[in-house]
């Protein structure tokens, strides 16, 4: 089911680098990316040495000193490790009051209490047993779905600072359901200034957990329209990716399935409901025979639209064969997939020539990030069983763009967002860390702005709901934006 | 034969190479046989197909049945079971037009066509479809709910609205239609009404899913362990135990991990042979001590044995394994009724359904455990969701219209009565009351009166010495304004009643109204 990527600052050298989770024997591993653009093995020397069986990484500044700490979800229990700031890391869980031992799978580091501190949420999967054999309906011996096992509860932890947690799950009703999460994003869904956190679950309810400001949660999944798709069917949700597609400046979502599932994209509509319009954006056919797991929008060309990647790779056997025994590669492996937008949120396969889609592994976790600081993204996927690849955007380039982090103190703005005005339109990202499947990266919002060479506004809504503008001095760039530096809107 | 079929010479070829289960590859050898001896026939072409299909082997299976679909060019089943060995989905839907073109009347092949156009994104095509599934009593629901799935992504909300608003209670679809409904409601501003809907949504669960008969006929040719124990499994969850049985036995053949004994005694025990499925699940029980099914099988049979200390520790060894085993929280609610702790039980029987909600038939024994502590509107609600989830359990329709009547709810005791009488025609209990209820309703259809007689005289032929089915009989004359037979019939049905004092004082009272041209109205159910 592993592994996720994450890409961050390790040792804050300004470059972006490259970690990859894993099971033993190698466990995990970091790679530093140097000046040169080449990367240097460094598990080791940064402390990130781990003997659990690894699933999904998160990223989160816990204690706001500027530099992104780790959370490890495991097969077992997980591990949280703060950076020391130059590069070293340290096991901080036995003190930190964390005790996630299940199977963990997604986690994303939010502020749920509005205290200025992170709290951490993670996902968890099932708990599986190893005396459950499961077959096709021909008989034939197949990995297990998830319903045949007891499904487990997520687990809220809350910061109280000093690299402590306190375990809020029942308090807030997190934990007081379970199912089989995999995929996890926390965003503010209703503009109510809280943070909200969306599970996607693998076979069963996707679950939106609406923050009520009382320290407790309500699930709405139903009734907003994300808890299953237009067909009433609960989709093996696997990845998922954030953005507002239709230029209403909510969050929509896509998430990946499994085969026989299409992928499936909701869409802000009116009253804060989320329709399925996966038919209309000609996201869902072409997914049916495929797979999905990592997932991220990204503007690869630059136009000023957001685009999909999307990394494929089955679970369960293609079909049955008469001919030889095939590798697991060639017979879990599956071609990912580039989708261009075409302006009118109608995407299309555009994968002519292009080593991402040809390649056939079986793909687990995605990132898009500019890896070499040259203003369009590149990917990142973690295949299970097989090499990472790493992708440099090669792709024409369509316009401008320009690349924001928000900061509040020396955190980024987790929770809130950036909002870009060019001419009539106005753009939105969200500033998250964790995202796709299993996976992770720094906060830095992404734009391309097609052949735009001016910026009518850029303005931060920070996680509190308050709005600052900011004084744009050019384009092509990236930016820093600190809370308080900027203007009202 | 290379020359001439490619596609079965690469059958041939490839399954001596394969490493298969052997009674796999002598069902394959078999139907390639048939096909060799009658190749100008599309049927064994057909057979051919599916037996390879039934194992899984979809791409040789494909390519079978595009020789099957040559040979039988009016045979829908051919492209319809081509469209679902894992082709490109352009492919697969090309192959259900071809498939619905020539049978148009296969409800399930036709739902699933208007569901493949919709995902397509041939909305006007698949309503075109929808519209037409909706003029079939079975496919009505389907069809209701697929026409408003398009009209919410055309934007028809209010249209949509509408149509989901139309009450379908009783049907398998209810969670969807509750979901669906939830956000059509939340659309239009009604954040109430749409809370409420997902409530009910998340009450309901899952239902049963409706199964194609073709795709049943295709399974039907499985022979490996694993098919066998599949279609045994989703017979046995359907109440069919002999056939579920039948296809255990077969299973355990070939099996070695032991599930199969445990599948047999499971469903020996579900036919009420405690002893024979003791000795099925002790077969295996050093084999697999700590598998929590065979603990709960084990217990079970305890159970039915009436031994409740073996039956407390075989699931406590279950529960020690898995806490929550769903299937072991049942037999403990099971076990708790009938210490009569139906508080406990119902604790037990709730956390199984909460943990497993397609464990439905737990809904039954919480029925039980409400109707221990008479609380029979709780009761006849467990019933009911149960009714609706899986339709086809008449024990529990019976159990239904028993609380139904006992609360006085006499339309929805019909409505009941009717659902087991469409699915067993010939059960005489359900016949007798529903024609009673509807002899005996206030107000009276002219179509309710007319059934009400047809059953009378059925019931009446078949059982001619039976006081109270000459009685109805007369009761089913009167709603129908013939008092002349029906006071002919009550005397005949005095005249076989004597010594039943309750039944002779009814007559009597129903002679008087006839008299007098007036109809019964006081039901006498059996």
């Amino acid at each position: 089911m592993g592994a996720g990527v994450a890409v961050f600052d390790s040792d804050g050298d300004g470059l972006q680098d490259i970690l990859f989770t894993g099971a033993p024997p190698e466990g995990p591993r970091l790679y530093r990316r140097t000046a040169g653009g080449t990367y240097l093995a460094a598990t080791r020397a940064a402390g990130l040495v781990s003997a659990g069986y690894g699933m999904g990484v998160a990223l989160g500044d816990i204690d706001n000193d500027g530099d992104l700490d780790v959370y490890f979800t495991h097969v077992g229990p997980d591990q949280l490790y703060r950076n020391d700031g130059e590069g070293t890391f340290s096991d901080i869980t036995p003190a930190s009051g964390i005790v996630a031992d299940g199977w963990s799978s997604s986690a994303a580091f939010c502020d749920v209490d509005a205290d200025g501190l992170l709290d951490l949420y993670v996902g968890s999967y099932v708990r599986a047993d190893s005396d459950t054999r499961c077959t096709t309906p021909g008989g034939v011996p197949d990995y297990c779905p998830p319903n045949v096992y007891p499904g487990a509860s997520d687990r809220l932890y809350r910061n109280l600072g000093g690299g402590v947690f306190e375990d809020i799950g029942v308090s807030s009703g997190i934990a007081n359901t379970s199912s089989s999460a995999l995929g996890v994003v926390c965003h503010d869904f209703n503009l109510d200034d809280r943070a909200d956190v969306f599970v996607a679950n693998d076979g069963a309810a996707n679950h939106l957990w609406i923050n009520q400001g009382d320290g407790s949660f309500a699930e709405r999944g139903i009734e907003i329209g994300v808890a299953a798709n237009l067909f009433g069917e609960f989709e093996a949700g696997m990845g998922i990716a954030l953005a507002d597609l239709n230029d209403d400046l909510r969050m929509d979502l896509f998430l990946t399935h499994v085969d026989r599932e299409s992928n499936t994209l909701y869409l802000s509509g009116p009253n804060e409901v989320m329709l399925d319009a996966t038919i209309r954006s000609n996201l869902g056919w072409m997914s049916l025979p495929m797979t999905g797991f990592g997932t991220a929008f990204l503007d690869f060309d630059l136009d000023g639209d957001l685009d999909l990647a999307i990394a494929n790779g089955r679970v369960r056997r293609p079909t049955r064969t008469l001919e030889a025994a095939a590798s697991f590669e060639s017979t879990y492996g599956e071609e990912n997939l580039l989708l261009a937008n075409d302006g009118n949120g109608r995407f299309e396969k555009d994968c002519d020539a292009n080593p991402f889609c040809a390649d056939r592994s079986v793909g687990r976790g995605l990132l898009a990030a500019d890896l070499d600081r040259d203003g369009d993204l590149d990917l990142v996927v973690a295949n299970a069983n097989g090499r990472a690849r790493v992708y440099e955007n090669r792709a024409p380039r369509m316009g401008n763009w320009l690349a924001v982090r928000s900061l509040i103190g020396a955190r980024d703005a987790i929770g809130g967002v950036v909002q870009l005005q060019i001419g009539e339109r106005r753009l939105v990202r969200p500033i998250v860390h964790s995202r796709s499947y299993l996976s992770s990266r720094d906060a830095t919002v992404h734009f391309g702005i097609g052949e735009a060479t001016q910026i009518g506004a850029l303005v931060v809504r920070w996680p509190s709901g308050d709005r600052e503008a900011f004084a744009v001095p050019g384009i092509n760039r990236h930016l820093v934006l600190v809370r308080g530096e900027g203007l009202p809107p | 034969m290379r020359g001439l079929f490619p596609a079965l010479f690469v059958v041939a070829l490839r399954s001596q190479a394969a490493d298969m289960e052997p009674q796999v590859a002598a069902r394959i050898a078999t139907a390639r046989a048939a096909v060799a001896e009658s190749p100008a026939a599309g049927e064994t072409w057909g057979e051919l197909a599916m037996v390879l299909q039934a194992h899984e082997l979809q791409n040789e299976a494909y390519e079978i049945y595009l020789e099957a679909m040559q040979r039988a060019p009016a045979d829908y089943r051919w492209p319809y079971l081509a469209a679902l060995t894992g082709r490109p989905p352009d492919a697969a839907l090309e192959l259900l037009a071809k498939a619905h073109a020539r049978g148009p009347d296969d409800v399930s092949l036709t739902l699933n066509f208007a569901g493949a156009l919709t995902r397509a994104g041939e909305l006007n095509q698949a309503r075109g479809v929808y519209m037409k599934a909706r003029d079939t009593e079975s496919s009505r629901e389907h069809a209701q709910l697929g026409l408003a799935r398009i009209m919410l992504l055309q934007g028809q909300v209010v249209d949509a609205l509408e149509l989901l608003e139309v009450s379908w209670l009783g049907t398998s679809l209810n969670a969807d239609l509750y979901r669906l409904l939830a956000q059509a409601r939340r659309l239009v501003g009604h954040a109430a009404g749409a809370r409420r809907a997902a409530w009910r949504a998340r009450s309901y669960g899952p239902g049963r899913r409706r199964v194609s008969d073709v795709v049943d006929q295709m399974r039907g040719h499985g022979v490996s362990v694993g098919a066998l124990l599949d279609r045994g499994r989703r017979l046995s969850d359907r109440g069919e135990h002999q056939g579920a049985r039948a296809l255990f036995e077969a299973a355990s053949r070939w099996d070695t991990s032991g599930e199969a004994e445990i599948d047999l005694g499971q469903v020996v025990l579900a036919q009420g042979r405690p002893r024979e499925a003791l000795a099925h699940f002790q077969a295996v029980l050093e084999q697999a001590p700590d598998n929590p099914d065979l603990q709960v099988g084990l217990a079970d049979a305890w159970l039915q044995l009436g031994d409740e200390t073996a039956a407390e520790s075989a699931l406590a060894a279950a529960l020690g394994r898995r806490s929550d085993h769903p299937g072991a929280r049942r037999a403990l609610g099971r076990l708790r009724n009938r210490q009569e702790r139906f508080q406990d039980a119902i604790e037990h029987l709730e956390m199984a359904l909460a943990t497993e909600p397609t464990r439905y038939l737990a809904y039954a024994d919480l029925a039980d455990a409400f109707s221990g502590l008479e609380s029979f509107r709780e009761a006849l609600e467990a019933r009911r969701k149960l009714a609706i989830l899986a339709p086809d359990q008449l024990s529990n329709l019976k159990s239904l219209v028993r609380l139904e009547i006992g609360r006085d709810e006499l339309g929805a005791a019909t409505k009941t009565l009717r659902q087991i009488h469409e699915r067993q025609p010939e059960e005489l209990w359900s016949a007798f009351n529903l024609a009673m209820l509807l002899a005996t309703s206030t107000p009276v259809s002219e179509a309710d009166a007319v059934q009400s007689l047809n059953l009378a005289l059925e019931l009446y032929r078949a059982r001619r010495h039976d006081a109270a089915c000459a009685d109805l009989l007369g009761a089913a004359y009167a709603v129908n304004g013939r008092f002349g037979d029906a006071t002919r019939v009550a005397l005949r049905a005095r005249e076989l009643a004597k010594g039943d004092a309750a039944l002779s004082a009814a007559i009597e009272d129903h002679l008087a109204h006839y008299a007098q041209q007036q109809r019964v109205t006081v039901p006498r159910l059996r």
